[in-house]
């Protein structure tokens, strides 16, 4: 009988703690989301700057080695290469593919998206560096939320499995 | 590649599915907001008509047209842009219409763009040849001005005359400003086939670009399209200077137009071409009307 409440014991709690993991992932995917989005904007701003490379290259490149950015942005590259929807179109369908995003991140990037290759250098310099600060601000309370809300979170599950347990025994 | 090749969809596939008799002689494509897109030959024009394309353009449309074409990076075509165009690989050229946004008094973009119109860049062989069996007898010396209104082959004859001269062996250097010569595609590749021995100054302003062939490059022949007024001559004559023949090419109808412009009158009184060789568009386009040689200075 024991050794049965030790094994619901554990299973219980480790589920609680895998359920409050669970629960944290929303918060931990959009700061690696918006960490690699961070990254992108500072790969692309010399590639559009100093290289004037087209933008479907351009996109790719700045995405490369990222886990979550490059795939998406691969197949954006291939939806533009076949010139059969708008820019603004591929890039909105692009976010829509892209988890971890939340509404107002999503916000800020089909504005970079908006005017994103339709003007001079001198305007996606200062277009890149606003989607930038945008980004930064989104990450710091991203990593804020996360620290807060994902640990508390985190913390109640542990704590209800714990609350079961001790119901239990 | 075929221009329609760069367009978005449904106009691709309009174009695409255009008669063999129009897809082969069409010159231009003009897309004009509000109005129809209409199709250019030599002697006809017809309306698009496609199941699938809009019955006007709207400025959306062409907005989205010229991202397309542009691969959505008109920050890398500025410069062309600036003067009135962008060239797609393959040399074949699209005027944009827009208004200019000036900065200090230089045109620093285009907005609000209302038409576009697309030039079909057709590469040809042989005509040069011809060219220069003709020019021979008339002058020994090898530097030409092909000259005609807009439309009447310069270019493709200018084309074909820097790969005749080429495959003889001649060291040739296009100093390409508007990459329509070589037909720039990209990473090193050109549209154009001209010959062993050319080298394309790909992008480069024709004064600095011939001021670079003649440092660096050794040249016997500098090409250049359309050239200006006085300093695009003055670059032309520093070529002549260094033993350089220039093949290029000029906007005029006739040679009084060209005297009628000082620059010119002086550039031709100086024998800065031995041949200049005016071009018509009948029976087609790229057809010598005549040569012109100008009088020995003694």
């Amino acid at each position: 009988m024991i050794a049965v409440k030790l094994a619901a014991s554990v299973l219980i709690l480790a589920s609680t703690f895998g359920l409050g993991k669970m629960a944290t992932g929303p918060y931990q995917l959009r700061v690696h989301t918006l960490e690699e989005w961070l990254r992108f904007v500072s790969h692309l701003h010399p590639l559009i700057e100093w290289k004037r490379m087209p933008l479907p290259q351009a996109l790719l490149q700045a995405a490369s080695g990222q886990r979550l950015l490059s795939p998406v942005l691969e197949v954006l590259g291939q939806e533009l290469g076949r010139r059969e929807i708008a820019f603004e179109q591929a890039w909105q369908i692009m976010l829509n593919r892209l988890p971890g995003l939340w509404e107002e991140d999503q916000r800020v990037l089909v504005d970079l998206g908006r005017a994103l290759g339709m003007s001079d250098v001198q305007y996606q310099r200062a277009h890149l560096a606003a989607a930038r600060a945008e980004l930064e601000r989104l990450l710091r309370d991203a990593r804020v939320e996360r620290a807060q809300d994902g640990r508390l979170l985190a913390a109640l599950f542990s704590a209800f499995g714990v609350m079961i347990l001790i119901l239990m025994l | 590649m075929e221009p329609w090749h760069y367009l978005p969809e449904p106009w691709r596939q309009a174009l695409r599915e255009l008669p063999r008799d129009l897809s082969a002689t069409v010159e231009e494509v003009r897309f004009r907001v509000g109005r129809q897109v209409f199709l250019y030959g030599a002697d006809w024009i017809r309306p698009l008509s496609h199941a699938l394309i809009p019955d006007r353009v709207s400025f959306g449309e062409l907005d989205r047209i010229l991202g397309a074409l542009v691969e959505h990076s008109l920050y890398a075509r500025m410069e062309e842009l600036r003067q009135g165009y962008i060239t797609l690989p393959g040399g074949h050229r699209v005027g944009v219409v827009g208004r200019a946004v000036l900065k200090e008094g230089r045109i620093e973009t285009m907005r609000e763009i209302s038409g576009l119109n697309l030039r079909i860049g057709r590469p040809i062989e042989g005509p040069g040849q011809q060219l220069t069996e003709r020019v021979q007898d008339l002058t020994a010396g090898g530097s030409w001005l092909l000259v005609s209104p807009p439309r009447a082959g310069k270019t493709t004859l200018l084309r074909d005359l820097v790969r005749y001269r080429s495959n003889q062996g001649k060291r040739v250097v296009v100093v390409d400003e508007r990459s329509e010569i070589a037909g720039f595609g990209g990473a090193g590749v050109f549209g154009h086939d001209l010959g062993y021995h050319t080298d394309v100054l790909d992008g480069w302003p024709k004064v600095e670009g011939v001021e670079v062939a003649l440092r660096t490059l050794g040249p016997e022949i500098i090409a250049i399209d359309e050239l200006g007024g006085r300093t695009d001559l003055d670059a032309v004559l520093r070529a002549r200077y260094a033993g350089v023949e220039v093949l290029a090419t000029v906007h005029a109808r006739t040679i009084s137009d060209l005297f009628q412009r000082p620059p010119w009158r002086r550039a031709l009184r100086q024998r800065v071409f031995d041949a200049v060789i005016f071009l018509t568009v009948l029976p087609m386009v790229g057809t010598v009307d005549h040569v012109w040689v100008p009088p020995s200075i003694r």
